[in-house]
């Protein structure tokens, strides 16, 4: 009864939904999987933009994966400032946006209000004007090398600025991807703190437990969804980086900041290579990158469900 | 009930101190960039690179006149406005309604195709950098509009559509049926049902979508050559890479980024984290 008379609307709603679709689905296919195909493509190829392009196979990915070569050398250093930077991001994201949430979702209405409005500050101004006050805040003479001069941490304030010190360099340009971070994930844990139902907090009380004991027994373990969210994002925004990057040091000092984003790019368009564009190298370089990425996440994903199993026992 | 009520006021009115003066820290910390540069942008040119202290000392508008000579302000701007708005509208026409089909229409390989959409959001942007220069080039479209929004609309794109699937999911199907016992198209319920129902995730949209374009670098520092199509991000690269401006000019011309960005974010900012909860929470 209900199917037949719904019948005739559905034929015209299959065009209508089709039709709503499509500018999506146009551009996703033109603008994203065309270009993707074409940079896969390009990945088997030598290209300097110019001249014909060469097929070479593998030869690219083996340049910088297996070969004796100095791309090798920038590609493992690179790679390793990404997962430094993971690493760090992401712990410093998770810690202070855990205990951020936390202070507000126990705070009187009147202070988180203000508190919200400056914690979202950094979710819309994040972009290259505030990276150059951050270079500048971090660089020779500026505020930081100078508080830390004050208080005579002499390996906190070089001469040359964080930027400029090999051992900083990469510290600093964590911090401002944490700073970038914090809100969103703040936010995300909020969210999942205001969802717990509070009789669970009730029940703990009457049991004794004290404040900590709660936040570790009840909060912390409910937020479990939360955490691998925040995690996931931020391991990604960090293996991926490279706008921020390039803005701030343009992988200096001696390369100590490059990612492979940032490699690929100076690759293309940057001056590594003696000033001629290698598009192939380039595009074999960020594929690395994203299914190192993909691996990444799986791995994650692995783990995540064996932590679930280890738990449910 | 009424005696577990009063004693959760209390205790939520109780922060304990170490955690209050970490807020406290961490509200100074965040302002003080912001702080930092105004301040900055009130020094002389000398003072800007020795006196890295809140005090500018003299005080001194300098900067603000030569950046303005320097960056083409009124001009870029006016680029700006035209780049993000296009894509902004672009964005908000296409991706809610697509949101909306995957939300509440019925069809073969729906979930597949939605994934494959959103996908895209974890795969490096440096992938299709490559290609998408390589192919303006190639299909004369550098310094041109349609070159330069493609691209960034395809970028923007996914997040708002998550977004809008997830708040149209959480509307009930009923409302649908209701409009079409009613006579009303598909097409017309969304149109007249749906979107007005949906503000607060519009928003968010529109202000995420703002806020990525509008400080967005590096695909319009290689789509755009012609100076006279510079945003206000590639103008302030071009001022700190050729001018050797002061760290005080340099701070002028960042301020003149943010400004209007802050000022949007101010005026829409209670509907903006209302959608971001209720539509970035539900999986």
């Amino acid at each position: 009864m209900r199917r037949r008379r719904g019948r005739t609307p559905r034929r015209k709603r299959d065009w209508s939904v089709a039709l709503m679709l499509a500018p999506a689905v146009l551009i996703f296919l033109g603008v994203q999987v065309f270009p993707m195909l074409y940079s896969l493509r390009l990945s088997f190829y030598r290209w300097d933009g110019l001249s014909d392009a060469r097929f070479v196979g593998l030869g690219n990915f083996r340049e910088f994966l297996t070969e004796d070569s100095i791309l090798r050398q920038l590609f493992r250093q690179s790679l390793w400032n990404n997962l430094r930077l993971a690493v760090m991001v992401t712990v410093g994201v998770v810690v202070i946006a855990v205990t951020l949430a936390w202070a507000m979702n126990r705070a009187p209405r009147r202070v988180t209000g203000v508190f919200r409005t400056t914690l979202l500050l950094p979710m819309v101004t994040t972009g290259i004007a505030v990276f150059f006050a951050w270079t500048a805040i971090l660089g020779p003479d500026g505020p930081v090398v100078q508080f830390f001069g004050f208080l005579h941490l002499d390996f906190l304030s070089p001469d040359t600025g964080w930027f400029g010190d090999p051992s900083l360099a990469l510290v600093g340009l964590a911090a401002a991807m944490i700073w970038a971070n914090v809100p969103y994930s703040t936010l995300f844990y909020l969210s999942g703190m205001q969802s717990i139902d509070t009789s669970l907090y009730e029940a703990a009380e009457m049991d004794g437990a004290g404040r900590i004991r709660q936040a570790l027994a009840i909060t912390w373990p409910l937020l479990n969804p939360i955490t691998s969210i925040v995690i996931l994002l931020n391991v990604v925004y960090a293996l991926q980086s490279y706008e921020m990057v390039y803005l701030m040091t343009n992988g200096g000092p001696n390369f100590e900041t490059n990612t492979v984003g940032l490699l690929s790019y100076n690759l293309a368009f940057g001056t590594i290579g003696g000033g001629s564009a290698q598009y192939g190298t380039a595009a074999a370089l960020t594929w690395t990158l994203t299914i190192g990425i993909g691996l990444a996440l799986a791995s994650v994903k692995v783990i995540s469900v064996i932590i679930k199993r280890r738990t449910a026992r | 009930m009424s005696r577990t009520r009063p004693q959760r006021r209390r205790l939520s009115q109780r922060i304990p101190l170490p955690l209050a003066v970490l807020m406290l820290v961490y509200v100074v910390l965040n302002l003080y960039p912001f702080v930092w540069m105004i301040a900055t942008s009130f020094k002389t040119r000398t003072d800007s690179f020795t006196n890295s202290s809140l005090v500018p000392h003299p005080v001194s508008t300098e900067a603000w006149p030569s950046v303005w000579g320097q960056m083409d302000v009124i001009g870029a701007l006016g680029n700006s406005l035209l780049y993000s708005g296009a894509t902004v509208a672009a964005v908000l026409a296409i991706y809610p309604m697509a949101g909306f089909v995957f939300a509440h229409a019925q069809f073969r390989g729906r979930d597949a195709l939605f994934g494959a959409l959103v996908v895209g959001l974890l795969v490096p942007n440096i992938v299709l950098l490559v290609p998408i220069v390589i192919l303006a080039q190639e299909t004369g479209t550098v310094n041109t509009w349609v070159g330069l929004l493609l691209p960034t609309i395809s970028a923007a794109g996914p997040v708002p559509l998550y977004l809008m699937r997830n708040y149209f999911s959480l509307l009930p199907g009923e409302l649908l049926e209701a409009a079409k016992l009613d006579g009303a198209s598909f097409f017309a319920s969304y149109v007249r049902i749906f979107l007005p129902l949906s503000i607060p995730a519009l928003t968010t949209s529109a202000i995420l979508t703002l806020v990525y374009v509008w400080n967005t670098y590096i695909l319009p520092s290689l789509l755009i050559t012609d100076q006279g199509k510079f945003t206000l991000p590639l103008q302030l690269f071009s001022l700190n890479a050729s001018g050797a401006p002061g760290r005080n000019e340099l701070m002028a011309g960042a301020i003149l980024i943010i400004v209007p960005l802050i000022a949007a974010f101010l005026l829409l900012q209670r509907y903006y984290i209302a959608g971001l909860m209720s539509g970035a929470t539900k999986s």
